[in-house]
């Protein structure tokens, strides 16, 4: 019993220390402060590793699109909990400003340099309309920096 | 038949190149992720269209921006701190914490049951013991006169030993 909780506390430690870095700069990009970040990085990290039977059948991939679904989704309501993303004039502040959708593809493939088929897999979405929600994502945070004046 | 197909695959080139079509293939392009022959289409109108190409060279320096800011950072550490590391993987490896983040609808069904349960017995409890009826034997309240003062004796014991005096 001791053996299995000692082999499930490695794993758990193993995929933090893969996964948080990234997840945190997601998080980070998204609440635009260290320490919300941390509370959703945490309670992702929760919500995915408490399903262990289903964790451990995941591939590399599958778990990593898993962590950032789920980060994402904490990260949307603590943002909309705490009221962020419509104050502020620097450049991610017009990231902010977009829809949840179309902040999750600017961030994955612009910040995180993803590609379309990797934001695919994570979003669940089919490529041709991730590169449509690319399109219009772009654009609109272009139309938001120029009216900031910072393009 | 042929020369349809040929007609046919001419206009739909001829669309391809509107401005409209070929936008939504622009951040793509930029990025890379086109096929070589869409590429090439869209290469070619933005050498000769210069709506396009402003708006290519606004969505690139939007892009350019965006890739600044993040190396900058985000504000956020890099690892999370021991404490929040240590509360994962108790919530992970504790058998009872883990059954409870896993059954966690279960869990909140129990509960609301278990505390349902004690209100509705507390409750009960203190609605017996404000409407019971008065339990042992009927007392009997007699009055005797003993010289000036009245004296209430309230039990019948009492008042056997009283007439015995």
């Amino acid at each position: 019993m001791d053996s299995h909780r000692k082999y499930k506390g490695n794993t758990a430690e193993r995929i933090i220390s893969e996964y948080e870095g990234a997840l945190l700069r997601y998080a980070g990009l998204i609440l635009g402060s260290g320490s919300l970040a941390q509370d959703a990085v945490e309670a992702a990290f929760i919500m995915v590793l408490k399903d262990s039977d289903k964790m451990m059948g995941l591939s590399r991939d599958q778990l990593l699109a898993e962590l950032y679904r789920t980060v994402h989704h904490v990260a949307v309501t603590i943002a909309g909990r705490q009221q962020l993303c419509s104050t502020g004039t620097d450049v991610m502040a017009a990231v902010r400003k977009l829809e949840p959708a179309e902040q999750q593809v600017i961030i994955l493939k612009i910040l995180e340099g993803k590609s379309n088929a990797e934001i695919s897999s994570i979003v669940g979405l089919s490529e041709e309309r991730v590169a449509r929600l690319l399109y219009k994502s772009v654009m609109n945070v272009t139309g938001k920096l120029k009216k900031a004046g910072l393009l | 038949m042929n020369s349809e197909r040929i007609e046919s695959q001419i206009r739909t080139e001829k669309k391809m190149v509107e401005c409209e079509d070929i936008q939504p293939l622009l951040f793509d392009y930029m990025s890379r992720e086109l096929g070589e022959g869409r590429a090439a289409i869209v290469r070619e109108h933005l050498r000769k269209c210069r709506n396009c190409q402003i708006l290519a060279k606004d969505m690139q320096a939007a892009v350019d921006l965006l890739h600044k800011t993040s190396k900058a950072g985000s504000g956020s550490p890099e690892r999370l701190s021991e404490n929040r590391r240590k509360k994962i993987i108790w919530a992970f490896t504790h058998p009872i914490i883990s059954w409870i983040y896993k059954n966690i609808f279960i869990f909140s069904i129990i509960g609301a049951l278990i505390v349902i349960l004690t209100v509705w017995m507390f409750s009960k409890f203190l609605i017996e013991r404000r409407f019971a009826p008065l339990q042992g034997e009927p007392i009997t309240v007699i009055i005797v006169n003993h010289g000036q003062t009245n004296v209430v004796i309230g039990d019948t014991n009492i008042l056997k030993s009283v007439d015995q005096q």
